[in-house]
């Protein structure tokens, strides 16, 4: 135990010397938002294609997280590489390391116990442990607010998300999605969660059957259709449920979907359970 | 002598028993060839001999193809109903049968534009011959086809005549090794072809006729038939029904029994073989 | 009056020195800036900086070899297919070869990508490369199936049956995709444009024994596919034994074409626009065509994977991508320049 403080103690120290003027490669978006909201995004000097959004494609772009590139990555000259656990491809990553590049991969989870975990991951590799525990109370704060606001189990709404894409059949986002850590942290629950995993077609009965009080879709497809009224004449099944006979239909920001449950997420889930909830 | 490829030892042994020059070419014996209880064709006989002529006259549906195919080997199993230069046909290596019998087709599907002279040269495929001797014997028989002058046009863009010598050319390369030996099958070689070029390809066979090669063709046309052929085969229904030179097999009777159509034969003033007329009115 | 003069064999001296030129360009450009002392350090074994004589010795030269193998192996399996076909048009992919092998990776992808997470090594043990490689032989097995009958191989009723399974392998994948999780949906998108990225020196050991193999095989045969061209009927009169040179060189498309989908992916037109390039260089013979071809695809795909590594760096686009898009053009214009003689 001893050694394992005096380790941390350590590497603190360090990183907080040394690390703070790392070269980083972000490859999540995640990740991403992370350093962001460290205040460490001048360490960064290229982040994968889902994290353009943070910084509006003033940073080099190394494509796809599953698809990195030894020499693309090599050639921003970066210290350090910070991943989520779904970045690849192995043969990659372990090039990189050969050419001493220290390749991070951040825990995983959509839980807030995972968030924290991350933001304390990135903050040790950034050396910004300070900005972490001012971050992570912001996070217990959110939390904290979130469960206050959470109804009994017997007065939670149902809520699903859908992801409505042109040519593509309706996706419905189960278990292990942020959309539906989203979903619980907002106080609802979520009733696709009990049969799927990650994102599936749905069908109309089974959109039906789950009599959802709440429909959830991103800012971008409402945009695209351009009103609720749109949205329900597009997907008549929709129009026929619970959510859709009360017009409970919300967007919620790309950018708390992208990855895993994330700071934006937090935001999103409070302000959802503040229009859901009436707060 | 033949030579033989080490691979087939057992076929070597058959094969020295025979001397080539004095087994018939070709000797169809009683050879049978049914599809789905259709016989196409029934019960044949015959042989030819070195150097000679022979064309199979019958209309249409009589089995004149079939009896080609079956000896090129393209249908059927001839077990040892025929023989080659002696020796049952299924038995040939496919090697060495190819040094001894080749098949100018009615008209080759060759579309990629490969030189006349490449097409000469591939009748060289299966010579134990080498590359620059490949080269030359297919220069000689361009010559002797007469399209030497033609050897680097692309092969597309001759004319059917062309083509045709063209392939006479491939053949008489494929059979350049047998010392005359060969025996040359022609499915309908003019039938593709104006006046003067059916004669030149037809002039084409009988001097390699005179040279030593066996040629069996079949034609359309009973006039050329009779003017080029040393023995004629009169086909109806699969059955050979005449088997003669074509003053002997040609006449009014066995033409109209066999085709059903009323003629009036001649003499030809000059050459004195047959000349084959309709007797019909329009 | 059309006459037929190709440069023959003047050809491969410039096509050699170009293939040269290009491999030794392609280990010099890169999106990491290496300057040529340096990089001839790196070659040598020589001090640099350990990231340099990485990327050089790791990423580059596996690549350019990656490249040239399967750049040739496409080429020549694609020249074979034509000839065997007598077709032009025709390509590995058309007797369903890739298609099969897609399938078989999507497989790979959406079944094992759950377990992935519990089993790291089977994704890693190249399941996709495998799967890939059976499902390429499977179908070509089936359609090569389909095809025969007691009196030998129907040519037009194997290219049928490959679009058939074509058809098939492509609606499965499109089960497949439905199914499938974002995450599977995407390595799937991206491993149907093919990628270079896999030049690890086993796989390039594999590439250039396979290349060489084919290449050795495809030589021998070279004369009897001439003869080929003519028709079936015609070869066999001439002494080639039909039904055994089909066999062996659709295997060995099979296997050429199944191993580089499954090191690299699919890329497409190499294997198609190569063989004509070819022809109209030094004419159907081949005794030259496929040599000729061998060089030009390598060319061909060298130069699509060092545009693919630059283009959008850091990134990289697929280099399927590119080959298509270099190749689709090239090919519309042949076929205008052809109508009425294919």
């Amino acid at each position: 135990m001893m050694r394992a403080i005096s380790l941390l103690l350590i590497s603190l120290v360090f990183s907080s010397t040394v690390l703070a003027n790392n070269k980083i490669v972000s490859a999540g978006a995640t990740i991403t938002e992370i350093i962001y909201a460290l205040g460490a995004q001048q360490q960064l000097v290229g982040t994968d294609v889902t994290s353009s959004k943070w910084h509006n494609g003033t940073l080099p772009d190394v494509g796809y997280h599953r698809a990195l590139t030894v020499e693309g990555l090599l050639s921003l000259t970066p210290d350090l590489l910070i991943a989520s656990k779904e970045a690849g491809p192995d043969t990659t990553l372990q090039l990189l390391q050969q050419a001493g590049v220290n390749v991070r991969i951040v825990s995983s989870g959509n839980r807030v116990a995972d968030l924290k975990q991350r933001i304390n991951e990135i903050a040790q590799q950034t050396g910004r442990m300070e900005q972490a525990s001012n971050l992570n109370d912001k996070v217990d704060a959110l939390a904290n607010q979130l469960q206050q606001q959470t109804p009994a189990k017997a007065q939670q709404q149902k809520a699903i998300f859908l992801l409505l894409r042109e040519g593509s059949p309706a996706s419905l986002a189960g278990k292990e999605t942020p959309a539906d850590a989203i979903i619980n942290l907002m106080g609802a629950t979520n009733p696709a969660a009990a049969t799927i995993s990650s994102y599936k077609p749905a069908s109309a009965e089974a959109l039906l059957a789950m009599a959802p009080d709440v429909i959830l879709v991103s800012h971008r497809t409402l945009k695209a259709l351009g009103s609720v009224e749109a949205l329900l004449a597009a997907h008549p099944m929709l129009a026929a449920t619970p959510a859709g006979q009360a017009r409970r239909v919300f967007s919620i920001a790309g950018t708390s979907l992208i990855g895993e449950l994330g700071i934006s997420s937090l935001h999103e889930a409070l302000r959802l359970n503040n229009r859901i909830y009436g707060n | 002598m033949l030579k033989l490829s080490a691979k087939t030892p057992h076929l070597a042994h058959h094969f020295n028993d025979i001397h080539i020059p004095q087994a018939a070419p070709l000797q169809v014996s009683h050879l049978t060839y049914q599809v789905q209880q259709q016989t196409l064709v029934d019960d044949i006989s015959f042989a030819l001999k070195r150097g000679e002529c022979c064309v199979v006259l019958g209309p249409n549906g009589a089995g004149k193809s079939s009896l080609l195919k079956l000896i090129s080997g393209e249908i059927g199993q001839a077990g040892h109903n025929i023989r080659l230069f002696g020796q049952p046909r299924d038995i040939w290596p496919d090697g060495l049968l190819a040094q001894h019998l080749a098949i100018l087709p009615q008209h080759s599907q060759l579309s990629f534009a490969f030189s006349a002279f490449e097409v000469a040269q591939l009748g060289g495929l299966s010579l134990p011959v080498s590359q620059h001797k490949i080269r030359r014997i297919a220069e000689q028989n361009m010559r002797a086809t007469d399209v030497l002058h033609l050897a680097q046009r692309a092969y597309p863009s001759l004319s059917g005549g062309e083509k045709q010598r063209v392939h006479l050319a491939r053949v008489l390369t494929q059979l350049s090794c047998a010392n005359n030996h060969g025996l040359l099958i022609l499915d309908e070689p003019t039938s593709a072809l104006d006046l003067a070029q059916q004669h030149k390809v037809l002039q084409l066979c009988r001097q390699l006729c005179q040279q030593g090669i066996t040629v069996l063709m079949v034609l359309h046309d009973l006039n050329l038939a009779a003017q080029y052929a040393d023995r004629i085969l009169l086909l109806k229904s699969g059955q050979l029904l005449v088997d003669g030179a074509p003053k002997q097999a040609l006449t009014a009777e066995n033409i109209e029994h066999v085709y059903q159509y009323p003629v009036k034969v001649m003499s030809h003033p000059e050459l004195e073989h047959p000349i084959i007329m309709s007797k019909s009115h329009h | 009056m059309l006459i037929v003069r190709y440069q023959t064999r003047h050809i491969f001296v410039p096509t050699g020195l170009l293939l040269l030129a290009a491999a030794i360009g392609s280990i010099f450009i890169g999106p990491l800036p290496i300057s040529i002392q340096q990089a001839i350090k790196a070659l040598l074994n020589q001090e640099v900086a350990p990231h340099v004589s990485l990327v050089m010795q790791q990423v580059r030269v596996p690549r350019m070899l990656l490249c040239l193998a399967i750049g040739a192996i496409l080429a020549l399996s694609g020249t074979v297919m034509q000839g065997l076909f007598r077709n032009p048009l025709a390509d590995p992919g058309i007797i369903g070869v890739s298609g099969g092998a897609a399938l078989g990776a999507a497989l790979a992808i959406v079944i094992f990508a759950p377990l992935a997470e519990f089993y790291p090594l089977l994704l890693t043990l190249g399941t996709v490369p495998v799967f890939a490689f059976f499902g390429g032989s499977l179908v070509t097995f089936l359609v090569y199936q389909l095809g025969s009958n007691q009196h030998g191989t129907s040519v037009a009723i194997m290219l049928l049956a490959g679009v058939a399974i074509s058809a098939l392998a492509g609606a499965a994948l499109g089960l497949l995709n439905y199914y499938a999780d974002e995450q599977a949906l995407r390595d799937l998108a991206l491993w149907s444009m093919g990628s270079m990225a896999g030049a690890t020196w086993p796989n390039i050991a594999l590439a250039w024994a396979t290349l060489t193999t084919l290449f050795v095989c495809f030589r021998q045969d070279a004369n009897k596919l001439n003869a080929f061209l003519l028709g079936e009927p015609e070869a066999r009169h001439m002494g080639i034994q039909v039904e055994v040179l089909k066999r062996r060189l659709i295997l060995l498309c099979a296997a050429g074409v199944g191993i580089s989908v499954s090191l690299c992916g699919m890329i497409g037109f190499v294997g198609l626009i190569i063989p004509h390039l070819g022809r109209m260089l030094v004419g159907p013979n081949h005794t030259l065509l496929l040599p000729l071809s061998a060089l030009l695809g390598g060319l061909l795909l060298l130069i699509a994977d060092t545009v693919s590594r630059v283009i959008v760096a850091p990134a990289e686009l697929p280099v399927g991508i590119i080959t298509a898009l270099a190749g689709a053009p090239f090919f519309i214009a042949l076929l205008f320049q052809q109508r009425g003689k294919i």
